[in-house]
């Protein structure tokens, strides 16, 4: 509770000189968006993963770094569960099920590349300015972590609609995850343990479910190009 | 023991289902095993109204008036559901070889993957914590997802892809709702303390109101999302059209009232925190553009799977608007609309699903004359139908009517009145199609006959309860929802 408090007002006086804690998790938020970013310019599908294991890495730092901060002993098997299920096992499964696409590695966007990348500076940008808004006047956010969180919710969201192979969408999920995720740990310090691990097991099973549902599409339709999944109207 | 007992059954049956070597297990275990869980919903529902609530487990496990009712709205359902699987399933797979190979695999799936749904839903009402109910609504959709699909059709897959994509969008910002519910509640429960709705009901007037309303608007669109409400429905009609009929019953009878209740546990902490007018502007605004959109799209629809899904739409709408209107009575009306919507629907999914097996089409244009081919079935629409419409005598009429009078008595007087128009409209869309399925001449070379006892017996059940609820309501039930009120804050 001491430790707690004691970050509240590091946070809270984040004006007065930086501190070490402040700084480092400023430098990891902005690597955190640039791994967003780097997601959305990906042409392929294995650019994505790639972009996707770092941002899960960082999360991870995150976690680690608030839990040192805060003396939370929670927050390091946060730390430790987010590098193994999503920089290895959903990484991995996302992957088979890739390779077992044979034809259709690319990302398939409805919206090039440059101007998906000026849409999501965009957003972030709207992230930055709204966050300030969302957050009751008096209460101890640091606004930077949380506008950060925002901007990859909305990114996510971005991804998930503007590309049309599914397992892009399904990545375009998970950043929304990953987003709410670093939220969580930025604004609360994280949730209970149990919750924390239920929600990456359901992540996990998530991914599973879906990367099978793929498959099934592919193997029926042969494509994973959801813009060929249009039958069901109103 | 009681409640962890009645979670343990459907997992206990979904481990057998796993390993049975035959059809006949499978069945029997589902439905011994939904049942038990009936049953045992029952006695919980006895202490519950003895006691206040049960906790169990350390705590992890809670129940109050408001579950217990969702429990057992839940557990009648999955229990119809379990007796109208047998004979659906083996009519629907007739010509296929069930003892071995492909056909046995698919049973299996099925059977295992209904009880891992039943258990998923069961879970949501009866965890204490917030993050648990998360965690189980999403489990819902992963349980049911491959359900949706079975029958593995290009519409089928695209269905399930449309509703895991949806669904979890909306679940990630109830996660956010939830992670912000959290953190209301840090300056008065200090940093770390468990998220349970025992521990946050007690100081929910305390919570932070800005964040609050930011996790409550959240919380509605997310788990709304999941309940059906417009416009985050999209994912619904398909999904419920897709879904073999046993299944579709479940999504909509007790699915939708598992996310809604997530709404509600949440609408009883935001009401002390934020006081009526935001949460009641939010709900009734969502209540009743899902009316809007159902009464719309309720006209242009071609196939009646889907006719039954905008119907469950519009429901979710009333039931919304019931909470908004709040007071003892709205929310009285709201809980028993929840029931008899649940009993209503699954009955016409099950009469659908007749159809379905007979014609072998799910357009309304290629369906006539049911009456005459399967003169149950074709009874039963005609209740259900006119049950589901509102009606008198039937359940939903009280259930509205009490919703409606609420609305006048609170002054809401255009919402009452704009709901009332709808519900009108609705009731004229659906008598219309209803009367062009049920009566006129049947296909030639259909032969007549229904096709099995258990599935009559589902329907039998059902409706001896739409009726029953119509005509009088049981004073241990309406105890019960009085106090699920109470829970709400609507207490006399």
């Amino acid at each position: 509770m001491d430790a707690f408090v004691s970050l509240t007002l590091i946070s809270a006086t984040a004006a007065a000189p930086p501190t070490l804690a402040v700084q480092l998790l400023q430098a990891l938020g902005a690597l955190l968006l640039l791994t967003t970013f780097a997601l959305v310019a990906a042409r392929l599908l294995s650019g994505a993963l790639q972009a996707y294991a770092l941002q899960s890495l960082i999360i991870a730092l995150v976690a680690a770094v608030v839990g040192y901060y805060t003396h939370s002993f929670d927050l390091y098997i946060v730390a430790v569960l987010t590098v193994v299920v999503k920089c290895g096992v959903i990484v991995w499964i996302l992957r088979s099920v890739t390779q077992r696409l044979h034809v259709q590695r690319e990302m398939r966007p409805y919206l090039g590349i440059p101007a998906s990348l000026l849409i999501c500076a965009l957003l972030t940008l709207l992230a930055f300015f709204t966050s300030p808004a969302v957050v009751a006047p008096g209460t101890f956010l640091n606004e930077p972590p949380l506008a950060i969180s925002i901007a990859m919710v909305l990114i996510g969201l971005f991804i998930l609609s503007s590309r049309r192979h599914a397992i892009a969408q399904i990545l375009g999920l998970l950043t929304i995850e990953n987003g709410l995720f670093s939220g969580a740990i930025a604004i609360a310090y994280g949730m209970p343990l149990i919750v924390e691990s239920g929600i990456l097991f359901d992540v996990l099973v998530a991914v599973m479910v879906m990367g099978l549902l793929v498959t099934l599409i592919q193997r029926e339709l042969i494509t994973a190009d959801t813009a060929d999944l249009r039958r069901l109207k109103g | 023991m009681l409640l962890t007992l009645l979670l343990l059954i459907p997992l206990l049956a979904c481990g057998i289902c796993l390993i049975a070597p035959a059809r006949r297990w499978m069945e029997l275990v589902t439905v011994v095993g939904t049942a038990l869980v009936l049953v045992l919903a029952g006695v919980a529902a006895h202490q519950v109204m003895l006691a206040g609530h049960i906790a169990e487990l350390s705590d992890w496990l809670y129940a109050d008036a408001l579950s217990i009712l969702t429990v057992l709205v839940i557990a009648f359902v999955g229990f119809t559901s379990a007796l109208y699987s047998l004979g659906y399933l083996r009519e629907d797979m007739r010509e296929q070889d069930v003892t071995r190979g492909e056909g046995l695999r698919d049973l299996r799936h099925y059977y295992v993957l209904f009880n891992l749904f039943l258990f998923s839903m069961l879970v949501v009402p009866v965890s204490n914590s917030l993050g648990v109910l998360w965690i189980a609504i999403e489990g819902t959709t992963l349980a049911s997802l491959f359900l949706v699909s079975f029958y593995r059709t290009g519409e089928a897959l695209e269905a399930a892809w449309k509703y895991v994509i949806v669904g979890s969008v909306g679940i990630a910002l109830a996660l956010f709702g939830t992670i912000l519910a959290y953190y209301s509640a840090v300056q008065v429960l200090g940093s770390t303390y468990d998220l349970n709705w025992s521990v946050l009901a007690p100081v929910a007037a305390r919570l932070n109101p800005g964040v609050m309303r930011l996790a409550f608007l959240f919380i509605v669109v997310g788990y709304g999302t999941k309940a059906g409400l417009a416009p985050m429905h999209t994912w619904l009609p398909d999904a419920h059209s897709e879904a073999p009929g046993p299944i579709s019953a479940l999504l909509s009878g007790v699915l939708l009232n598992c996310a809604l209740y997530g709404i509600l546990r949440f609408y009883a902490l935001a009401v002390p925190s934020l006081g009526h007018a935001y949460p009641t502007a939010l709900l009734l605004t969502f209540g009743l553009l899902s009316l809007l959109v159902a009464a719309l799209l309720i006209f242009r629809q071609r196939d009646y799977k889907r006719l039954l899904a905008y119907s469950s739409v519009e429901h979710m709408g009333i039931i919304s608007i019931g909470v908004a209107f709040g007071g003892p009575l709205g929310l009285y009306g709201a809980l028993l609309q929840v029931v008899n919507h649940a009993i209503t629907k699954s009955l016409m999914f099950f009469a659908s699903g007749q159809v379905l097996l007979k014609y072998e089409t799910k357009n309304i244009d290629r369906v006539s004359g049911v009456i005459r081919l399967l003169p149950v079935t074709g009874s039963l629409l005609i209740v259900g139908g006119l049950a589901l419409t509102g009606s008198p005598p039937f359940g939903i009429f009280i259930s509205e009517f009490s919703i409606l009078s609420a609305g006048f008595r609170q002054g809401y007087l255009l919402p009452a009145i704009v709901m009332l128009a709808l519900i009108a409209l609705i009731f004229i869309a659906f008598l219309f199609f209803l009367n062009r399925m049920v009566f006129g001449k049947p296909p030639e070379g259909v032969k007549p006959g229904e096709t099995s006892y258990t599935s009559l017996l589902a329907m039998g059940l059902s409706v001896l309860l739409v009726v029953g609820l119509g005509v009088f309501i049981p004073t241990p039930l309406s105890d019960l929802l009085h106090q699920a009120a109470a829970v709400l804050g609507g207490g006399q």
